[in-house]
């Protein structure tokens, strides 16, 4: 609208025309700006929902819905969820239903390291942003990285290896390793094999037990054997439960022995199942309920209101870190889901999450502090306790190991 | 292999037998009676697991989850007897497996549902708890109470059956009950105390195990797995084939993993495979 009368004096009609015109202007641009801004932002969540890791799919949810609800995209945030059963056929179908049917902005993938790469390597090909709470196949880090895929959480190789001089340093030289025997087992007996050897250790023997596992007895008597002060790798999961027991049991703690797992398992929730067996013995991971940062204790209490009676647990972090990254991404794309303008934003973004200072490396993995846990006993209750800080570290991308290289042209 | 990894071996793969033994007997003689092979059986042992869990946890009693957990079990294992099983007797065998295949999927989803994914512990007594020297091996105090206990409940089940009128009747109904019914006995109430022994000793075995290990949701496909193995290697419809096969299992389980580490996953089969070529029908026949 052009004002041609622009005298001193101008009645109050002239005004009441600019106003009425303005408001006109308004009423009819408006509602279109705001349809633009209003448009829904649709997130896909691939995860498990059925079997024994149900409850990290709803915790992860509720991590990313936390997070949404915190943001001013609360009200656009459109959720499609779908069950992978942990099976990579199953995920890749889901994949294509929410990309190709529902028509998502964002996928968020499943938990598995199996179905994480499967996922990957599908939105990599539909050029569809996808982010990954849990899923750290070091091959999704390395030669099979993707400028589409963010590694929010963590890889096989940054939560076990970079804790291995500590263990050296802390608890003696003489480790055995123990693997469950599938790729994640075998990955992290690899990388903490290299980095224990440079910290000085002596690996007096190793072992890959059939996963799943309940029965430790003869193991046991070959670890005895080999007379290690550490056992550390990577049991996977309620199999940890058996170990712990029965070492205790066998009278290894007795005598010594430190028990080391690495990628967390000790939980504040494992821990209660272990019961007295688990007192003392350590892991490797990235977060603890009992961290005392300013960030973690807002991100409890604020959970502890979207979900009353929960625990939270690391699920339900991964899940707000993820969830806290979208809300990056789309702040740094002016709040469209705009693919490209959003992994710009991701790429560079640099956070204070309830695990402490993140970021990203060159390869979309994560770049997370380290803590050593310990669990004991509090007033009663069985805690998973930060014992020591590690720095922040590096990715596995450029390290040679079973995930080889990323060459991703940032 | 050294003296202790063979004693360890040894007395592993025997507390591993007698624990197997309550459940392998309970699924030989429901097949023995009635012809059914009830997969679900090994849903009555998580079942037990879980129910013992929760009355232990409420309670603060192992003794009351070991004595209670078994007759709530023995009435599930009644109402699919009377009301799933019944209509399908005359039905061949595939139909009856479809129903306790079935039954599992559904109690493994009831046990998520209402006691969740995470594992669980059941408290054991103090006096069961920590481990004792045996001639310079060190073995858990709780795995020489599973031994013995086990092996005291299965000893008492072999004389209810060989020496009792009650297992008279039995072992003339396992080998044909349409003979037993002509005598103008009641099969019906057989049956059901067939089921409802087979599942309390399940039960007992779900709690007993779920406190050396853990409960969680994937127990049930564990055991069953094991407990099919054990008839199958010991002989279907045979309570004598249910203690040669957990025996036999066990020892190959321990000594299997001592031995060769990267093969003991398979071990239970190879000794399956074999015992089918040298005598397919198992290696005891007779209850």
């Amino acid at each position: 609208m052009t004002d041609h009368a622009r005298t001193p004096g101008a009645t109050t009609r002239r005004d009441f025309l600019r106003t009425a015109g303005a408001v006109a202007t308004a009423g009819v641009l408006g509602p279109a700006v705001a349809r633009a801004q209003a448009r829904e932002i649709k997130v896909g969540i691939i995860s498990a929902y059925s079997g024994v890791f149900a409850v990290t799919g709803k915790r992860s949810e509720a991590g990313i819905r936390l997070a949404f609800a915190q943001s001013k995209y609360r009200d656009r945030v459109k959720y499609f969820i779908e069950d992978s059963q942990v099976k990579p056929d199953v995920a890749v179908q889901k994949a294509q239903k929410l990309v190709e049917k529902d028509g998502v902005d964002v996928v968020v993938g499943p938990i598995a390291g199996h179905e994480a790469l499967a996922v990957s390597e599908y939105c990599k090909s539909k050029q569809k942003l996808m982010l990954l709470v849990y899923g750290g196949n070091v091959k999704i880090a390395g030669e099979n990285c993707s400028r589409y895929t963010f590694m929010v959480g963590h890889t096989v190789w940054s939560v076990s290896a970079p804790g291995s001089p500590w263990i050296v340093e802390n608890l003696g030289k003489d480790v055995f390793l123990l693997g469950s025997d599938y790729s994640t087992g075998h990955d992290v007996v690899h990388y903490m094999e290299l980095e224990l050897k440079k910290a000085g250790a002596r690996i007096v023997g190793s072992a890959f037990p059939p996963f799943p596992n309940s029965e430790w007895a003869p193991y046991l008597a070959q670890i005895k054997n080999a007379r290690p002060k550490v056992v550390t790798g990577f049991v996977g999961g309620s199999d940890l439960v058996n170990l712990a027991k029965q070492m205790d049991e066998f009278g290894l703690k007795r005598d010594g022995v430190a028990m080391v797992q690495s990628i967390g398992g000790f939980s504040d929730v494992q821990a209660k199942a272990m019961g007295d067996a688990a007192l003392g013995c350590y892991d490797v991971f990235h977060w603890s309920h009992w961290l005392t940062t300013k960030e973690n204790q807002e991100f409890l209490a604020a959970l502890a209101k979207a979900a009353p009676g929960e625990h939270a647990d690391d699920a339900h972090v991964l899940g707000y870190d993820v969830g806290t990254t979208i809300v990056h991404g789309l702040d740094g794309a002016g709040g469209a889901p705009d693919t490209d303008r959003m992994i710009a934003a991701i790429e560079k973004r640099r956070w204070t999450s309830p695990r402490g200072e993140c970021s990203f490396g060159a390869n979309h993995a994560v770049v997370h502090p380290l803590y050593i846990r310990q669990v004991q006993q509090v007033g009663g209750e069985y805690r998973t306790v930060p014992v020591k800080t590690l720095r922040p570290t590096g990715t596995p991308g450029d390290a040679s190991g079973p995930g080889g290289a990323c060459s991703l042209k940032a | 292999m050294s003296l202790e990894l063979l004693l360890v071996s040894v007395l592993y793969g025997l507390t591993i037998a007698s624990a197997l033994i309550l459940i392998a007997s309970g699924l030989s003689l429901i097949f023995g009676i009635v012809g059914v092979v009830n997969f679900a059986h090994g849903s009555f042992c998580m079942l037990g697991a879980y129910v013992g869990y929760s009355i232990a946890a409420a309670t603060g009693s192992f003794w009351l989850a070991v004595l209670l957990a078994p007759p709530v079990v023995a009435v599930v294992a009644l109402v699919i007897e009377r009301l799933g099983l019944r209509p399908l007797y005359r039905l061949g065998h595939l139909y009856q497996l479809f129903l306790t295949f079935a039954l599992s999927l559904v109690f493994s989803n009831l046990v998520l549902w209402t006691w969740g994914g995470d594992a669980l512990s059941i408290p054991k007594p103090r006096y069961l708890s920590g481990f004792i020297v045996l001639g310079g091996i060190t073995y858990p105090r709780f795995r020489l109470f599973v031994l013995l206990f086990s092996g005291a409940l299965a000893l008492a089940l072999w004389w209810v059956i060989a020496r009792t009128t009650w297992g008279a009747v039995l072992r003339a109904g396992l080998h044909d009950i349409e003979l037993v019914e002509a005598f103008g006995i009641d099969t019906d109430r057989l049956v059901m105390t067939v089921f409802a022994l087979a599942a309390a000793l399940a039960a007992v075995a779900g709690v007993v195990v779920g406190t050396m290990r853990n409960v969680n949701p994937e127990m049930d496909l564990d055991l069953i797995n094991s407990a099919l193995l054990v008839v199958v290697i010991g002989g279907l419809g045979s309570f004598r084939g249910a203690v040669v096969g957990s025996l036999v299992l066990g020892l190959a389980d321990s000594f299997g993993a001592a031995l060769w580490p990267g093969l003991a996953k398979f071990m239970p089969w190879i000794v399956m495979a074999a015992v089918l070529l040298w005598r397919p029908e198992g290696l005891m026949k007779e209850a």
